[in-house]
């Protein structure tokens, strides 16, 4: 079952092309990752998801048209777009109330316990509260909400590395299960790798790599050669190549682990490696690795 | 996870659709009003602080009251409550005033204050309408702020009169005069329906402001700027002034039309012979103004969907 289909999203904003006929399709229960550069289209794809942005091209979300019908998706759907969007003049009980009184599926209860368990008090004002601790507020009012998707575009940023933990274990342990759906963007790759259960790279406005991270380890292996064993390892095509420690750095796509082992050390790349070989390399490169 | 390969109507059939029942309307549309007025509590305390300043003055003003209720019962009969009414009148006027004041403060301010500090991106992730947020916004100018504001101006003559009468037991007058001569509750319905003919006139100019608010980036410039150039515009052009009269009958027009002429002339108002609600009613200019706002709303909710933070 899908709870994102998109398919040919186009959108220009004046002469930057943000979305270049991306396709996409997210199915329920899983976790995915957009990753992408600066201006690759992530937050453009989010948007586009949300409803807060119209594209040209089909798009889907939970059976319906975000863009004419996005009151009533958000519903079942939820983001934290970007950090610090909370009201500062609101108060953290103001915060409960409204979202109760608007929203169908919040449960006040469950966001008052979530919140104890930290250090915000019920009276303060979103101003006064730290950045850490607005995020917990946003996550915890968002936890209380029993969504169907949820979409975090750069949710942690500019947070410390310990707020950054308790956010995704928080959304892994106390949130997530097989009936939810998250979307999230990131620049923090290396954070999130443990936690996606998908992946997608973004370039130009397209999903230029698309894998499942079950998938991942036995796909991609990443072989730091044997300085005179170079010239046998390239043989085998790797997608990329760097030096590290005057070593040669080999990534290879679907090549047996049997047949690199004699030549180096071999290893399961991390998210970033293979993103740089992916979004590093020109255009052409890139597009020879899409999937 | 994989390219789609099915057609999108394919794929839709098989996704169970978000199906959650909305909440009721006037629930949901409350809450977005009370929020408004936590968000803005300068809007409504404003009215409430200026009745406080008319009671302090009041106050400081009473040791010659005596004196001025003396020469107002002095006077030929048919002027005594014309004469005695005189400071709650103008109580009443300067509170009102101040809620359109605020009103229009806060129509200029209201769909900007969520672009600037980005607060658009927290409110559009609930599932509440543009259309719904931009008629709770409307409705602060044209329900809220009448309301309070003719409650704060009832509420601060019937404290002129209480401690007026308390002053009055120091002097040799009559202490329950003010209760028995001033025409508090004639003149009630008359501050009441001033206030309802004129907010319902002054529905374009306050949807004007929310429009704007919800679009430029300096909203003051932008809200006064394009009327005052059409008009300069005509004038140089044309030679004419119709626009500026327009604009001008938009300010001052919902008195000349809803109070009889006599009205106009100034004094206390007599709510049974001097209000004209069947001809403000029959106005051409209260209805090609609900209409006009009706369009203006209808724009700022067009907007609102597509606004991102500034």
């Amino acid at each position: 079952m899908s709870v994102v289909e998109a398919r040919g999203l186009r959108k220009s904003y004046g002469g930057h092309v943000a979305l270049d006929g991306l396709d996409l399709r997210v199915d329920e229960g899983r976790i995915l990752g957009l990753i992408g550069p600066n201006g690759a289209g992530k937050s453009t794809t989010l948007n586009a998801i949300l409803g807060l942005t119209r594209c040209e091209g089909e798009l889907r979300v939970l059976g319906r048209d975000p863009w004419t019908e996005r009151d009533a998706l958000m519903r079942e759907v939820c983001f934290i777009a970007d950090v610090a969007v909370l009201p500062r003049w609101m108060r953290v009980s103001q915060a409960l109330d409204f979202v109760a009184g608007v929203h169908p599926r919040f449960d006040r209860r469950k966001a008052e316990a979530l919140l104890a368990t930290g250090s915000i008090r019920p009276r303060s004002k979103v101003r006064e509260l730290s950045k850490g601790m607005i995020v917990q507020l946003h996550l915890a009012l968002v936890m209380a909400i029993d969504a169907r998707l949820l979409v975090l575009d750069e949710p942690t940023l500019g947070l410390d590395i310990l707020y950054r933990k308790q956010f995704y274990d928080a959304l892994l342990g106390e949130y997530f299960d097989a009936t939810r759906t998250i979307i999230v963007t990131t620049h923090q790759v290396e954070e999130v790798q443990n936690v996606l259960t998908d992946v997608m790279f973004v370039d130009r406005g397209r999903i230029v790599f698309d894998a499942a991270m079950e998938a991942f380890g036995s796909r991609f292996l990443e072989l730091t050669v044997v300085p005179e064993l170079l010239a046998a390892a390239r043989e085998l095509r790797p997608m990329h190549e760097r030096q590290a420690l005057g070593r040669s750095v080999l990534l290879f796509d679907g090549v047996d682990p049997g047949r690199l082992a004699p030549l180096g050390e071999v290893r399961t790349p991390g998210i970033a490696d293979l993103f740089v070989a992916v979004i590093g390399k020109s255009a052409g490169a890139a597009a020879g690795t899409s999937a | 996870m994989s390219a789609p390969s099915q057609s999108l109507a394919g794929e839709v059939r098989g996704a169970a659709p978000a199906t959650t029942a909305a909440l009721p309307v006037w629930r949901v549309l409350g809450w977005l009003v009370r929020r408004e007025l936590w968000e803005n509590r300068g809007t409504y305390r404003a009215p409430l602080a200026i009745a406080g300043v008319i009671l302090l003055g009041f106050a400081i003003s009473l040791r010659h009251l005596g004196e001025k209720v003396g020469a107002a019962l002095a006077a030929p009969t048919g002027q005594q409550a014309h004469l005695l009414f005189a400071p709650y009148g103008v109580a009443t006027a300067v509170i009102l005033f101040t809620g359109v004041a605020t009103s229009m403060f806060y129509c200029i301010d209201c769909l900007h204050a969520e672009r600037r500090d980005r607060s658009i991106l927290f409110w559009k992730s609930l599932p509440v309408s543009d259309l719904l947020t931009v008629l709770a916004k409307a409705a602060i100018p044209m329900a809220v702020m009448p309301t309070i504001a003719c409650l704060a101006a009832f509420a601060t003559q019937l404290l002129m009169v209480a401690i007026g009468s308390l002053a009055l037991l120091a002097t040799d007058l009559d202490a329950t005069t003010l209760l028995k001569q001033v025409p508090l509750f004639q003149q009630a319905p008359v501050a009441i329906y001033g206030m309802l003919t004129l907010t319902l006139w002054y529905a374009p100019l306050y949807a004007w402001m929310v429009l704007v608010s919800g679009w430029a980036r300096r909203t003051l410039i932008w809200t006064v700027l394009p009327p005052a150039a059409l008009a300069l515009l005509e004038k140089i052009a044309l030679g004419s002034g119709h626009f500026a009269a327009l604009l001008k009958y938009r300010f001052i027009g919902s008195f000349q039309e809803a109070f009889s002429a006599s009205a106009q002339r100034g004094g206390m108002i007599d709510p049974l012979t001097q209000l004209e609600p069947v001809h403000f009613l029959a106005s051409a200019g209260l209805w090609s103004g609900l209409i006009v706002a009706a369009l203006l709303l209808a724009g700022a909710v067009w907007q609102r969907r597509r606004a991102q933070p500034l």
